[in-house]
């Protein structure tokens, strides 16, 4: 009875330690693999240094453009996130649409009569919060903007803006052209071409720089060609078609987003070419995802509205810390290739 | 229309305006108790220089609804006439001929309206759908819908507003209401066209030049929905295409609270000022207690039609005890 007892407690001895073990493992695997959301914001954080709780009751307002869309709801719920953190009061206001210049004048007014500690303001273009900003210095509070504010303007005016980069785009290029010469290298380069957004549009201009100069640089690539694709599917799809004709031997296009990236996948598969040039694109939508997790987009640049409000909390409590804000602040864009498509569990 | 029916009415109109300011009194009660950031002097010159843009465009909506019309295309003519008056700005030309060039314009684009409606025959639903359409479309392909930035110094006072200034964007306003106030009351215009509302037929015969009067009236919708964009344009510091995109129905809104009635025949400047207000505080109010915005917008439209059936409930009411 009782030998049978201590089997029965050394197997489950043994047991219980194999679990740990097993489980242990499992634990040391998932901390050595570190996410792209992790690392995003590990990158992200790291420029602005470490940032205290604050001590006295802070209140951070925040003027986003809109809410009707995906990507400023993940910002806002970044901004709540680093709320909770750091313990501070964080009230997230938008405009209605994308385009209510003076709603959106209107909110940051209406938030500079509340008066806040500090003031993050999402800018629509580049002239049409100045106003509010002017007022928000003269009340002497905070304001974090982005550097697409006509910051001279706003100056004259009498506005007293942090302007950060907050995203920086020509990275973001720069991120993709070189996973697309890293592949190419393996297979001795070859020829490749940029599809860019709507001419003239800031981000587009940066994505494409960004990549053009990648290209431009490597001996072992030629830049064959730069084409607009205005952001459309369509069109994007027709530029590529184009490009396969002028070159059969292209090996490479770097997209200035992924609904063109997508396109042109799209393209070269009913040219026949399944497999032959290495499409990568940025901003990582979810049909983005899929088709890299099917291995036919190559990768795709991606970059976190969550981890942009985190990173604007931080500065605002970090500026009414009396901390100096480096202008050129901006979230890190990341690379979501095949590789390592599995490690975008927790992106948000 | 006899003297017992006029003296209802006056007593229609009295009651309409006390509710209206007993409605603002209220919520302006409720918004200080719950934000003690909205009863400052800041904040009221705010709500001034925030209600500005709708109070001017309610005034000529509220002529246009005068005569039983309305005008979809206030919001595409401020765009259009904005852009024209920051090209010209550009290059080179005087501030004041500038401003003078856009309110011309927009007097230019009412008339086209009012052609549609008074020498066509169309309705003026259809006729300013359309333009609305057609101005937006010009403004978007001559600017290729990027905005002009960069007014000069001396046009962008306009929309300066410093603590404790007086807001010249609100005296306007202000001034433009007490015009509209003295057209409707006291000219012959203003009489003829809440006589063409009232019944076109009959004050054709009467010897009211009813094309020309319902010309004019587009015309200065046009006129105000242009000196709104010169408010825009200035505070903003930017002209550009989508500039007040559904300008319109806000406008609209601030007149029907204002208990001018979609049949014509009557129109209230004081009532549309009061239900700009409305509109105005509401909008400020809820961002001060944090209200998000599309909750704001359901407010607001709750209140509207709260509103209007409050009026028409009190009209009846009125009416049958005579």
């Amino acid at each position: 009875m009782k030998k049978k007892l201590n089997a029965a407690i050394s197997t489950f001895v043994i047991m219980i330690l194999a679990i740990t073990f097993i489980h242990g493992a499992g634990v040391g695997k998932a901390q050595a693999e570190t996410t792209l959301f992790q690392k995003s914001r590990m990158e992200t954080f790291a420029r602005l240094g470490d940032v205290p709780k604050p001590k006295q009751p802070l209140r951070v307002g925040v003027v986003l453009i809109t809410l009707a869309n995906p990507f400023w709801v993940s910002m806002k719920e970044g901004y709540e996130s680093a709320a909770n953190e750091f313990g501070v009061q964080v009230d997230v206001q938008a405009a209605p649409q994308e385009n209510s210049l003076t709603a959106q004048l209107n909110i940051l007014e209406n938030m500079v009569a509340k008066g806040y500690d500090a003031i993050v303001a999402h800018t629509i273009t580049a002239q049409n919060l100045i106003p509010g900003l002017v007022k928000a210095a003269q009340k002497g509070i905070i304001t974090i903007t982005e550097k697409r504010v006509d910051v001279k303007a706003a100056r004259e005016a009498g506005a007293k803006p942090i302007a950060i980069e907050l995203v920086n785009f020509y990275a973001q290029g720069k991120i993709g052209a070189e996973y697309i010469a890293k592949q190419l290298k393996k297979k001795g380069g070859g020829k490749v071409a940029i599809i860019e957004g709507l001419p003239g549009a800031p981000q587009s201009e940066a994505r494409r720089d960004g990549a053009r100069d990648i290209f431009k640089g490597d001996p072992s690539l030629k830049l064959v060609s730069v084409q607009p694709g205005d952001w459309d599917r369509m069109k994007a799809y027709n530029v590529t078609t184009n490009l396969l004709q002028a070159h059969p031997d292209l090996k490479g296009i770097m997209c200035a987003n992924d609904v063109m990236a997508l396109a042109a996948v799209e393209a070269i598969e009913a040219a026949g070419k399944k497999g032959q040039v290495t499409v990568v694109g940025i901003d990582l939508i979810p049909q983005g995802k899929e088709s890299i997790a099917q291995g036919r987009l190559a990768g795709s640049v991606a970059f976190s509205p969550f981890v942009i409000g985190e990173l604007c909390t931080r500065a605002a409590i970090a500026a009414t810390m009396g901390k100096k804000i480096p202008e050129d602040l901006y979230v890190a864009s990341v690379l979501a290739t095949k590789d390592n498509i599995h490690l975008l569990s927790d992106w948000k | 229309m006899n003297y017992k029916e006029e003296n209802i009415k006056r007593r229609i109109d009295r009651f309409q305006r006390l509710g209206l300011l007993a409605f603002i009194l209220v919520i302006g009660g409720l918004f200080s108790i719950l934000s003690p950031y909205f009863l400052t002097r800041e904040n009221l010159i705010n709500i001034l220089v925030q209600s500005a843009v709708p109070i001017i465009a309610a005034v000529g909506m509220t002529l246009v609804i005068g005569t039983a019309g309305i005008d979809l295309s206030i919001g595409s003519i401020l765009a259009l006439s904005s852009i024209i008056m920051a090209w010209t700005m550009k290059y080179e030309m005087g501030v004041v001929e500038c401003i003078a060039l856009g309110i011309l314009s927009g007097a230019a684009m009412g008339s086209l309206n009012g052609f549609g409606i008074a020498i066509l025959g169309l309705s003026p639903f259809i006729v300013t759908l359309g333009t609305a359409g057609i101005f937006r479309a010009i403004a978007l392909i001559l600017t290729e819908s990027r905005p002009i930035y960069g007014m000069p110094l001396g046009f962008r006072i306009i929309g300066m507003d410093r603590w404790g200034t007086v807001p010249l964007s609100a005296v306007l306003a202000l001034l433009v209401a007490g015009a509209g106030y003295l057209t409707i009351k006291w000219t012959r215009f203003g009489a003829n066209a809440r006589a063409v509302g009232d019944n076109p037929e009959g004050a054709y015969r009467m010897g009211v030049p009813v094309a020309g009067t319902l010309i004019s009236t587009y015309a200065l919708s046009g006129s105000t929905a242009a000196l709104a964009g010169i408010i825009v344009t200035a505070r903003l510091n930017t002209a550009e295409a989508i500039a007040g995109l559904g300008m319109e129905l806000e406008a609209i809104a601030a007149v029907v609270m204002g208990g001018t009635s979609f049949f014509g025949g009557e129109a209230s400047i004081g009532g549309t000022l009061l239900g700009a207000l409305i509109i105005g505080i509401l909008g400020n109010g809820l961002t001060m207690i944090n209200v998000p915005s599309y909750y704001q917008q359901l407010v607001i439209g709750v209140v509207f039609i709260l509103a209007v059936l409050a009026d028409r409930m009190r009209r009846k009411g009125i009416i049958n005890k005579h």
